[in-house]
């Protein structure tokens, strides 16, 4: 059994909010708020009694300890308290209750590129960085030649960073972090920037922090990159650790968790349109309404409401990916042709023909309900989903080869030197290789 | 395995000897843990710290590379991108000292009041650490604003950021300061043994300029007001230090309330040792404990303050 290296006890973190020390106040309002407090006290009003929807717990009695050499994977979703763990324990902010021990150099890295100063070249990016990263500049010197041999951007190191394309820059700031040599490894979201390359190589990364025996907290909404890493997963939901245990126990409630979260879609508000329909419900699944899995059947199902009852409409969508806008775009109109009847409340389902290619990752979708050709409902990012590595499929050979889509095709190999044109495809010369 | 607990944030001393410990052991146990030996150190408590902090003295040492390398990172970035350059830092102050000499000497017959002093190098002496002072006042204050991103994403004593805002000015202060020898010479002013004094002048200017400008940074954090009010500020401020004109030209029962102002012995004694005039020590040292004192609190509110920068900022 290793030892443990962080123990965090009943913590807590609380921000106050309200009338009383709003974080916004201006100066002004804030003295005419403690005249107005000290003339009422003088008065003999009592001062309005704290309550507690004057705090938002971001964090909420929360308790777990890590062992040496554990990779723990951090979920939840937006709000969910994920950041705020990692601020205290890499001392940025403090606890408001209970507490939190670590034994180790901790190295935190909650943003790639922290300090970053676009008029400076990388050389001197890389001393900057290193050492608000606590690297002292031997160590940085020592490791110079390692850090931009891994960066890959040898040529420009002495170009000021702000000529840099934005993947430089990050792989840059990436490599400098990758060379931190703490003990404990405390990671966010940083593989939600960048290309696929680059996520690769944060994940290999971090695979050999844990296999040289360090511990690593690692934040991340990519189920994927969680599944793959991590042999314990903690999952929080408003402050408070509501799972922790096994990848494969943890997150298919994170997954169930996203699908409560969608049925919100009938109360949000940041949407566009004149309101005449209205999509109140979306989720993403496999066929058995579980989270949906490369190289199996999907579908989508949106719940909709409309002052028109009877007439035709049209729905469609866009899934994005982090690295990509438009992963795929269907529209109704051009699946279904004819007159429609639509009823005043009801479901489309959308099932798409071929099973779902999509790279396991993070997608998030935008929904659009057209009524007559003018939109009545548009909401971006409606429903967040994830893919994830399924049961054993052709697919899964895939390893990190990845891109955003994963094409099915027809392959035939044989003897003949032919052209294509010469000797086209026929069902019996043709490798039928569909996955069910 | 047994835990060793130490309380640190509630006996600060003991956060130094913990952190000490706690690096020299991560050293060591990064090569044991690769030999699968295990020896994790010491613990490191975080837990909500109340009532007054000390300064952890210890982690400033740790991290003393970073004050010169903020430092160094503004003033690379300071002339970038200028046709100039660098010449800014003179002609600035230059320009400055010829209008005021106009102004104030001649038109305001100011250098009536200086005796046999060339009037444009009584200015200068004094606009010099004025300028110096202004400027780090100002750099301070809005150095934790400026450098915000960084103060909520990554670990690092606070303290080192408003003072390394002075660097800055204190690189534009020495290339100024060329100008100072130059008009030296052309005004035929001797060289006297009290420029010995000049160096011990520009820590105390610092210090003056860290204790109001470590609580300006402290508050700047919660209301951005300050970043409006502070050059106004430093404009009055101006006007009640000795800069254009004599401190003797101040009321004898004002006097007591002029020496208050620590930049007020500071040019005063700048100032007489350029021109090899004799210094006032008493009030050298009126401003020298203004100055200690004001820095001793601006430590200890920003000290006290910067538990919260994270989550106000």
């Amino acid at each position: 059994m290793n030892p443990v290296v962080i123990d965090v006890e009943n913590l807590g973190k609380s921000y106050r909010l309200g009338s009383h020390f709003q974080l916004d106040v201006t100066l002004p309002e804030m003295i005419s708020l403690k005249a107005k407090q000290c003339f009422n006290r003088l008065r003999g009003i009592k001062p309005e009694p704290k309550t507690d929807d004057r705090h938002f717990n971001a964090l909420e009695d929360v308790s777990f300890q890590v062992t040496q050499g554990e990779v723990v994977g951090i979920i939840g979703h937006n709000g969910a308290g994920k950041s705020t763990l990692l601020k205290i324990l890499s001392e940025i902010t403090d606890p408001s209750s209970g507490q939190a021990k670590i034994r180790g150099r901790v190295a935190s890295l909650l943003e790639v590129g922290t300090g970053f100063h676009p008029e400076l070249t990388g050389r001197e990016n890389i001393y900057l960085n290193g050492s608000i990263l606590g690297m002292t500049r031997k160590e940085i010197a020592a490791k110079f030649d390692d850090i931009v041999t891994y960066s890959g951007i040898e040529k420009f190191i002495d170009t000021p960073v702000k000529r840099y394309s934005s993947g430089m820059s990050v792989r840059l700031a990436f490599s400098i972090a990758a060379h931190l040599e703490p003990e404990i490894l405390v990671i966010d979201e940083v593989l939600a920037v960048g290309d696929v390359e680059f996520q690769n190589r944060c994940l290999g990364r971090i695979q050999e922090v844990a296999n040289s025996h360090r511990t690593v907290l690692f934040v991340s909404h990519n189920m994927a990159a969680v599944q793959t890493l991590c042999k314990r997963v903690i999952m929080l939901d408003h402050g408070k650790i509501v799972a922790d245990g096994k990848p494969e126990d943890v997150i298919p409630l994170y997954i169930n968790a996203g699908k409560l979260q969608s049925e919100d879609l009938a109360t949000r508000t940041d949407r566009n349109g004149n309101g005449q329909a209205k999509i109140t419900g979306c989720t993403i699944t496999d066929l058995e309404g579980n989270q949906v899995q490369l190289g199996k059947p999907w579908q989508i199902n949106v719940e909709y409401e409309t002052s028109h009852p009877g007439d035709r409409h049209e729905f469609d969508f866009t899934i994005s990916s982090a690295n990509s806008p438009r992963v795929c775009y269907l529209s109704t109109n051009m699946l279904i042709d004819g007159p429609q009847h639509w009823p005043a409340k009801g479901t489309i389902a959308v099932r798409p023909t071929d099973p779902c290619p999509f790279w396991p990752q993070n997608y998030t979708m935008s929904t659009t309900l057209k009524h007559n050709g003018s939109i009545c409902d548009q909401m971006n990012e409606a429903v967040q989903f994830s893919v994830i590595l399924g049961e054993q499929n052709k697919y899964n050979s895939l390893g990190r080869r990845a891109s955003v889509m994963v094409l099915d095709a027809e392959v035939r190999v044989d003897e003949s030197q032919k052209s294509l044109a010469e000797n086209p495809f026929t069902a019996d010369t043709t490798l039928q290789n569909r996955a069910a | 395995m047994p835990f060793v607990t130490v309380m640190a944030r509630e006996a600060p001393v003991l956060v130094v000897v913990t952190w000490e410990k706690t690096v020299s052991a991560s050293q060591t146990t990064t090569q044991k843990a690769i030999a699968d030996e295990v020896n994790p150190g010491q613990w490191k408590v975080l837990k909500p710290r109340k009532g007054l902090q000390m300064i952890d003295f210890a982690r400033l040492w740790q991290f003393r590379e970073l004050l010169g390398m903020l430092a160094l990172r503004d003033v690379k970035v300071r002339y970038k991108q200028t046709a100039l350059g660098a010449a800014w830092a003179i002609i600035q102050p230059v320009t400055m000292m010829v209008v005021m000499s106009l102004f104030f000497g001649r038109f305001a017959k100011m250098n009536e009041q200086v005796g046999a002093v060339p009037y444009p190098i009584f200015l200068y002496a004094a606009l010099l650490p004025w300028t110096f002072f202004a400027s780090s006042v100002t750099a301070s204050t809005n150095s934790m604003v400026v450098n915000s991103r960084m103060l909520t994403k990554i670990f690092f004593p606070r303290l080192i950021v408003p003072f390394a805002a002075t660097g800055t000015p204190l690189v534009d202060y020495a290339m100024a300061f060329i100008v100072l020898l130059a008009l030296m010479v052309w005004y035929s002013v001797s060289l006297s043994w009290q420029l010995l004094l000049l160096p011990a002048l520009v820590a105390l200017t610092i210090i003056s300029a860290m204790g109001v400008g470590l609580i300006l940074a402290a508050v700047t954090v919660r209301f951005r007001d300050f970043r409006y009010l502070v050059p106004f500020m430093i404009q009055v401020w101006f006007f009640i230090t000795p800069v254009i004109y004599p401190n003797k030209m101040v009321p004898e029962n004002w006097q007591w309330l002029i020496q208050l102002n620590p930049m007020c012995g500071i040019i005063e004694a700048f100032r007489a040792s350029v021109l090899g005039t004799a210094i006032n020590w008493s009030s050298l040292g009126m401003s020298t404990v203004v100055a200690v004192v004001g820095m001793a609190i601006g430590l200890l509110y920003f000290n006290q303050a910067q538990r919260k920068f994270a989550d106000v900022i």
